[in-house]
């Protein structure tokens, strides 16, 4: 996805035997969170035709061929999946086969049959053609078990390369692949809770309703606070977050507390740029002061300085690092429409350091939760009475 | 435990053009409560009264949370 106002593809296919009621089923819980349904419908296609190499091969091209089509008619830089079993092998065979020219944004692989050694290290971490996975299994999925009997004893006559995944874990271990697993046979996931929990998946990092709502209070209660802590006009504080989206960070929609000024949220900021950009790659804080009458040094390019709102003085930026997938994924920007407050005048004194760091580890706790439980799918625990 | 400013800026530039000042807050090491700039962030945070700060300082604290990380890679 290059922009935000772009659209959010997510491609479904089905499997062999049905005509993929599910991909209906999912639509509303797709279009809930902003997303593009585009469900690929290649008719039924039985065991046999399955088995034979030559209309297996042809199966997988024409997906792909659909898939890049689909990319070129949308001009989107990526598509997201949910994939049933066949589904799965078209679905990333298409991927390994374009060796990056065709790219995934989000992956729900469900019963899948993609062979267990599939190559996550290279086009998962390290090449990033596919931006992250949820692997669904079911503990008794016979089909899946059938699939992996047939490649693993006729696969030098089917020439088929599939595998277990749909039951067995991958053995590779990646903060962007997620596991999940279920008591139940091949198709036991399409169920209406899955659905929900998928398209917040492939949403991400687009926030569902009410995680933005918990992320906006945390935000909102931020600026209070830095306002006291800093002995600053709360009028004149502003909170935001920025989270890597369309290969640069970007302000997520919904999260900001006290912005008005509309081209601040078309701001687009190259990963190693201003202060925002250096403290989500080098994982420190930083605080950036404009001393003279503009924005000058290591900051942003002139395009984007231009976006920004003419009497912002100064920014705070705080990286929120996951703990459970150890990386920075975002980052939390405090800044005053006022002149710089006396604690943090000179940048380099200990009382700046202080309050940079009281900022920091004050609001740590309380963002990265939410991020977390968006990056999954999950909903945040609810209130009990 | 080393909590240190890191300036981004050119610090000699002319002082008739000051340019925008960029400084990064670098901590290393294990955290030490007992550190001053620890102990007067604490500080600062108890003056805004805030539970929901200080309980996310303490669990940053107690967690080391705060040793730089390496960032997730662009979309």
């Amino acid at each position: 996805m290059a922009h935000p106002a772009r659209p959010r593809i997510v491609v479904t296919i089905h499997g062999i035997q049905t005509s993929g009621k599910w991909q209906k089923g999912i639509t509303p819980h797709l279009a809930r969170n902003g997303l593009i349904p585009y469900h690929i419908d290649y008719g039924w296609f039985d065991v046999l035709r399955f088995l034979l190499p030559w209309t297996r091969e042809a199966r997988i091209q024409a997906v792909r061929d659909e898939l890049r089509q689909l990319i070129a008619d949308t001009s989107v830089r990526r598509v997201s999946i949910v994939a049933h079993s066949f589904g799965t092998l078209l679905a990333m065979e298409a991927l390994r086969r374009d060796k990056g020219e065709l790219r995934y944004d989000r992956v729900v692989l469900t019963g899948s049959i993609v062979p267990l050694n599939f190559d996550w290290a290279t086009m998962l971490d390290r090449d990033r053609w596919v931006m992250a996975v949820r692997n669904e299994r079911a503990d008794q999925d016979i089909v899946v078990s059938l699939a992996s009997f047939a490649s693993r004893w006729l696969g030098w006559l089917l020439r088929l390369d599939a595998g277990p995944s749909g039951r067995t874990p991958f053995p590779h271990r990646s903060p962007h692949l997620i596991d999940d697993s279920l008591v139940g046979g091949h198709s036991q996931a399409h169920n209406v809770a899955k659905f929900k929990r998928w398209s917040r998946f492939l949403a991400y990092p687009m926030l569902p309703f009410d995680i933005l709502e918990t992320l906006q209070r945390e935000l909102q209660a931020f600026r209070e606070e830095a306002a006291k802590l800093l002995g600053a006009s709360r009028a004149h504080i502003r909170t935001n977050f920025f989270a890597p989206l369309g290969g640069f960070l970007r302000i997520i929609p919904g999260a900001t507390v006290n912005m008005t000024y509309a081209p601040e949220f078309e701001l687009r900021i190259s990963p190693d740029h201003g202060g925002t950009g250096t403290a989500f790659t080098t994982g420190n804080p930083f605080i950036v002061i404009k001393s003279g009458a503009v924005w000058s040094g290591n900051t942003l390019p002139g395009d984007e300085l231009d976006k920004i709102h003419p009497d912002l003085k100064w920014v705070i930026c705080l990286p929120i690092r996951s703990e459970s997938r150890n990386m920075i994924v975002g980052v939390v920007n405090v800044d005053g429409l006022c002149e710089v407050p006396s604690l943090l005048a000179d940048p380099t004194s200990q009382n700046c350091q202080a309050a940079m760091l009281a900022l920091w580890l004050g609001i740590l706790k309380r963002i990265a939760p939410c991020l977390d439980s968006a990056f999954t799918g999950a909903e945040l625990p609810q209130l009990e009475v | 435990m080393q909590i240190r400013s890191v300036p981004f800026h050119d610090v000699k530039s002319n002082p008739a053009h000051p340019v925008t000042q960029v400084v990064m807050l670098e901590v290393s090491g294990q955290v030490v409560v007992s550190d001053q700039v620890v102990q007067r962030a604490r500080q600062l945070i108890q003056q805004t009264g805030s539970v929901g700060m200080l309980d996310s300082f303490d669990w940053a604290i107690q967690n080391q949370s705060l040793a730089s990380a390496h960032s997730g890679s662009g979309r």
